[in-house]
Formats: C-alpha cells, structure tokens, sequence
C-alpha cells in the first residue's frame, strides 16, 4: 500500500478510534454496520429531540402562546405539504442559494488573492493584516446603513454582506495555508531555479489547499447566514429566506417561519456537505 | 415590523359616497368646496413642463391605505416594479380624471429602502421629487436632511399606545406610570418618550425600546404589556386577524398627549422649493384632493395597495379587509379632518412650533439653527385653501380611550 496521504480514498478511509474499539471488543463491523453506526446516533437523536418540541409544545405551551414553538408536525404539514407555502420556501431557497453562492465565489476569489499578495512580502502582509482584522470585528450591521446608500436596498447590497462576512476566513485560513511550507521545500524548489510563479503553483498552493479549503467552508455557511441577514434590510430584488422570515414574523405565522428556518438550516448544511466532499476530491481523504 | 399585514370588505365609504353608508359621509355634491368641486379646467391639470416628467414621491413604508392620497394620484393602467418596490403610472389629477402630461412613481419605504429615512433618501437621490415622514423625524433629521412640508394629508397623529383591556384599565395613557407596565416602543430615547417622560406619565425604567413592531411580544406575555402602534392597523389587526390573540385591544391616540406631529408631512428639499415652485402650485393641491378622492371612495385605490402588497412580497401582506378599516379609522378618529383655518391638507404653524418647542426642551436636539422654527419646515403657499373633506361622523372617542371589538 502506498504511503501517499493522497492515496486514501474513502472506501479504505479507517478511522483508528473506531478499530481500536473494534479490536478491544474482539470483532471487525461489517459495512452496514460502520453505516448504521453513523446514521443511528444522529437519527435517534433527532428522534428524541422531536419527542421533546412536541411534549414543548403541546403540554407546556398554552395555545395562544404556541406560535413560540408550533407543533413540528404542523411545521411540517405547512412548509412541504401546502403546495403555495412549499412554493414560497423553495423560490426562496433557490434565491438565498444563488446569492450566498455569488457572494462566496467572490469572497473566494478576493481572499485568495489577497493572501497569495500578502505572501509575497512581510512589509504588505503587516501593512494588510491589521485593517483586514479590523473589517472582521466591524459589526455588519452597523456597515448596513452604509451599504444601502452606496449600493442601493436589492441584491448587489446582499452579495456585499456575503462578501464581506465570509471574506475573512478565507484570507486567514489561506494565509496560514501558504506559510505552511518547510524551508526545505522551498530551498529545493529555490535549487532547482524555480520563479516565484513556479514555487506558488507546485509547492505553496497545493500546501495551502487543506487549509483553504477549511475556510471555504467556514465561509460558505457565512455567506448563508450573511444572505439571510441581507435580507432583512435591503428587501428589494427577489424574495430570499430574509424576507420570507420578517414577514412571516410580522403576523405571527409560527410554522411558515420554523418552516423557513428548517430552510436555512438545510443550506447550511448542503452547503457545509458540498465543501466537505469538494476538500475530499481536492486534497484527498486524508485530511479529512 | 412596524406596519404590515392588512385586509378587505367593501365599502361602508363607498356607500357612504351614495349617502347610504353607516359613516353618513355626505355625497360628493353636498358641498361646492369638496370633493370633486369641478376646480380647475383640462389645461389646469396639465403637469408637464413644470414638473419632472416623472414626479417621483418616497412613502415612509410598504403601500397602506394611509398612503391613499398617492396611489390616488396613480391611475390603475401603471406598471409594478416587484423587484425595485415602485408603482409607476401616469399622474391623473383628481378634481377633473384629466392625465397632466407626466407620471406619478410612488416608491415603497421602510423594509424596501433597508429602513432608510425619505429625509435622508431625497438627498441620496435626486430625482425623487417628494418625500413623506411624519413632522418630528422630519425635525430630527433637519440639520443633516433639511426637508420642507408642502401638504399633509393626514391632520392628527396616528400613533398610537394600545393594550389588554381585559388586564388594564387605563383612563389614559397618563394612568402609565402608575401600572410600571412594560412599555414597547421603536427605541428607547424617542423624542415621544422623552416627552412622556418629562411629564411623568410614563418611567425610563418602563421602556423596551427593542420592539420590532410585530406581535411576539405582546402576545407570549398574555397581554402584559403596553405596545406602541398604528390606529389604522393594530386594533383591527388584533382583534379580528391575528389568531393566536383575536381578542379586543384598548388603544388611546398618542395626539390625546398634546404630542401631535403631523404623521405623512409630506416635504421635499428646501432647494427644490424655488426650483419646483410651479409644479407644486398644482401638483400640491392635486394631492390634497386626492386624499378627499381616496376618502369618499377607497376602494380602488386599497385593491391597488393590495396587489402592490402582494407583488413587493415584504412585510406580512395587505388586504381588503385592513384597508376598509383604515380608510374608516382615519376618518373616525378625525386623523384626517379639516385644519380649523387654512384648507385641508394644511399646516397649523403654532402646532409645528409647540411640537419643535417640545422637542427642544424635552429631547435635547442638537444641529438646529438659530431661531429654529416651523417656517424653516413647512410652508402653506401651494395649499388650495378652498379644498375641504366633507365627513359628519360618526367619531370614535378620540379624545379617551378607544377599544376595538
């Protein structure tokens, strides 16, 4: 067997917590039980935690008070099972979707490249680095205003949002992925002549690839969250999860926004999945 | 949010107009000054030349029935902008249904423009002609957004303080301190809290100034609270729409306090004052007609507003139901009514003085000029001071508390 950290793939992935508690009970799982025992844990869980939004809401919450937990079956029932609503949700998942993913894109783009020019020279990385902090701890809503008299209130003032909360994972994370070579490394490519461009592509991107890609999926669930945000202040453009959830705030529509929030969550982790499985085919499964 | 949802029902107005409506307002010809008093001929009507050949106008929120008078202007053949939140339609001038040559835009605000002020807007925009806000942010915003009002539509304040009559028996809304009930307003230092405040007729230590404007609140607490709102929407929303209260509210007008800001002051900037002086001297006694029009016969104008509501797709939706409600409470509660002097739609300059005279004293403004004062911020020269609405009664209580069943 190769030695390769790059020749796993996840078939003969072997996760060593688990052989060795395999071999401490003396037997080797099959393959549907490894499967069973990922899925059982969080499938019971879910379980349990459905049993108790249920007892939550139907014995201790007094029916005028239930909008603040609904029944997860009329969440259920009203969100994917109404057609109207189940219309309203998906059109703005797909718009949510669409503009987290431009704003990552971006984001992905910019903060790339603004870690490869900050590796170029202490003097630009010491001089970027401090204000790049700086654009972290601003709070993005108080930027909103800002945005909205630039930008104007649709969605190139949401893609802004986006950008600007998932730009910093990705700088730091690539940032700390491109200085992440040894000095031997370097010295080899440096005896073999190799330019400056050489040494980025062969030696310090592909080094960098692990680390970026952790960014990338930090920042990809950001951009989710910063989309939704966006939607609660510039409201012009197509409907996005944002919107949908103030208005259904607005009237007290309980099921249509756990509904709502059941969506985001789910972007959340799709686009969590996507990034993971992404790092996988990139960087192979070793890292994972 | 701090307006939404609406509804529908036909016409106790539009029945009214035909003298058969339980408001017994009077038909359209009872008097030669109101309504559609044939004022001025079709060459009067004429807009074109004078004003932007798209007279833009900035609303403070989504379309309500409050807005009547602009979408009044609109005729019905416009088109919707759902991604940008504007209707745009040529500009009919109501006293003669005669087209004026140019457009009418009328541009959703609050949630569409991130919460942005129409004071602030007509300087981020300059083709937006008219903006509209009620007097005291107009006030507030002066040393940095100078706006001056040239109509309001609206005579009396229609914010108001509602709350569970079945858990508060309040006189009024100076019985508030007495109850240190937890009071829900848009922020904490508002400048009608520092005035309530100085009077003692609410505490500091009772204000959440977090409210939102939606329900949550004051439902989960059973009614526990006091909640800021609108005489046109929170009374009848509450008690007939929201299911998980659907009980009556008590609400009293905020105007009772003698805080009494004109609530759609409708200004443009002080520079386009000269520059439009023409086009104001008619579009403005357009507008003041306009709202007698809306008034007398709402109907069109609310299914308007609700399929507008239904394309912009933000806030909770409008319907038939809250506009015919609105359009009556306004009348009712006299928030639209005749100035004692001066023609509908026209300031009271002694009333803008006490309100900035309130202000000064209460909420510490800072920026204002010198011998700051309501001519600096409204002016009556455009108003037709022949236009009046004609409407007797029937009033709610609107100098005590009003509960709506």
């Amino acid at each position: 067997m190769s030695l390769s950290p790059y020749a796993f793939d996840e078939e003969t992935t072997i996760d060593p917590e688990q052989a060795q508690r395999d071999d401490v009970a003396g037997r080797t799982p099959t393959r549907g039980g490894r499967v069973a025992m990922r899925v059982l844990p969080p499938l019971l869980l879910l379980v349990v935690a459905a049993g108790l939004w249920e007892l939550v809401s139907y014995v201790f919450l007094d029916p005028s008070r239930r909008f603040l937990l609904p029944p997860l079956q009329q969440v259920l029932q009203q969100s994917f099972l109404v057609g109207a609503n189940l219309s309203s949700l998906a059109g703005a998942f797909g718009v949510t979707a669409e503009l987290a993913l431009v704003g990552l894109v971006i984001a992905m783009a910019l903060g790339i490249s603004i870690a490869i020019f900050m590796r170029q020279s202490l003097f630009i990385e010491r001089g970027l680095y401090p204000y790049l902090v700086l654009l972290q701890t601003v709070p993005i809503l108080a930027l909103v205003p800002l945005i909205g008299f630039w930008l104007g209130f649709s969605t190139t003032a949401r893609i802004v949002v986006c950008i600007l909360i998932a730009l910093f994972p990705i700088i730091a994370n690539t940032t700390l992925g491109l200085n992440a070579t040894t000095t031997a490394q370097l010295d080899l490519f440096r005896l073999h002549r190799a330019g400056r461009g050489r040494v980025l592509r062969k030696l310090l991107l592909p080094a960098a690839l692990p680390a970026m890609f952790t960014g990338f999926r930090i920042s990809a669930g950001l951009s989710v969250v910063g989309e939704i945000v966006g939607g609660f202040f510039f409201q012009r453009g197509p409907t996005d999860l944002g919107i949908l959830i103030n208005s259904y705030v607005d009237v007290l529509n309980g099921p249509l926004l756990f509904g709502a929030i059941i969506f985001s969550a789910l972007l959340g982790v799709i686009v969590f999945w996507a990034f993971t499985a992404l790092a996988k085919v990139a960087c192979g499964a070793w890292k994972e | 949010m701090k307006k939404n949802a609406k509804v529908s029902a036909v016409a106790v107005l539009a029945g009214a107009l035909a003298g058969t409506g339980t408001l017994g307002a009077t038909a359209a010809s009872a008097s030669p000054r109101d309504a559609h008093a044939a004022r001025p001929t079709a060459t009067a009507s004429s807009l074109a030349g004078i004003c932007p050949s798209t007279v833009k106008i900035q609303m403070n929120w989504t379309p309500e029935a409050e807005q009547g008078a602009y979408y009044e202007l609109a005729s019905s053949s416009g088109t919707i902008n759902a991604s940008q939140k504007y209707y745009t339609a040529p500009l009919i001038d109501p006293a003669t249904g005669a087209k004026t040559g140019v457009k009418v835009e009328v541009l959703a605000g609050g949630p569409a423009v991130g919460y942005t002020s129409p004071e602030r807007l007509l300087y981020t925009d300059s083709s937006i002609l008219l903006g509209m806000d009620a007097t005291d942010s107009q006030i507030e915003a002066f040393s940095t957004s100078p706006t001056v009002g040239v109509v309001s539509p609206m005579y009396t304040y229609d914010n108001v303080f509602f709350w569970n009559p079945a858990k508060y028996h309040f006189t009024a809304i100076k019985d508030f301190a007495a109850s240190n009930a937890t009071l829900l307003s848009f922020g904490a230092k508002t400048p009608l809290n520092s005035f309530l405040e100085a009077k003692k007729w609410i505490t500091p230590g009772q204000v959440d100034g977090a409210y939102n404007g939606t329900p949550a609140q004051f439902v989960a607490t059973g009614g526990g609270v006091i909640s800021g709102g609108y005489a046109t929407y929170e009374p009848y929303f509450y008690a007939h729409q929201l299911s998980a209260w659907d009980k009556p509210i008590s609400y009293e007008l905020i105007a009772n306090t003698g805080y009494n800001p004109y609530s759609e002051d409708t200004f443009t900037t002080p520079q386009n004052v000269t520059r439009y002086a023409s086009c104001f001297k008619k579009l403005v006694p357009m507008i003041q007609q306009a709202q007698i029009n809306f008034e007398q016969s709402p109907n069109r104008v609310n299914q308007l507003i609700v399929k507008l509501d239904d394309a912009y797709k933000i806030g909770g939706g409008y319907n038939m139901a809250v506009g015919t409600y609105a359009a009556q409470t306004l009348l009712k509660d006299r928030i639209i009514a005749n100035p004692p002097r001066g023609g509908f739609g026209s300031f009271t300059m002694k009333r803008v003085n006490t309100l900035i005279h309130l202000l000064e004293h209460t909420h510490s403004l800072t920026g204002l000029p010198a011998n700051f004062s309501a001519s600096k911020i409204e002016t009556n020269k455009f108003i037709d001071p022949t236009l009046e609405i004609a409407y007797h009664g029937p009033y709610n209580n609107v100098g005590g508390v009003i509960t709506e069943r």
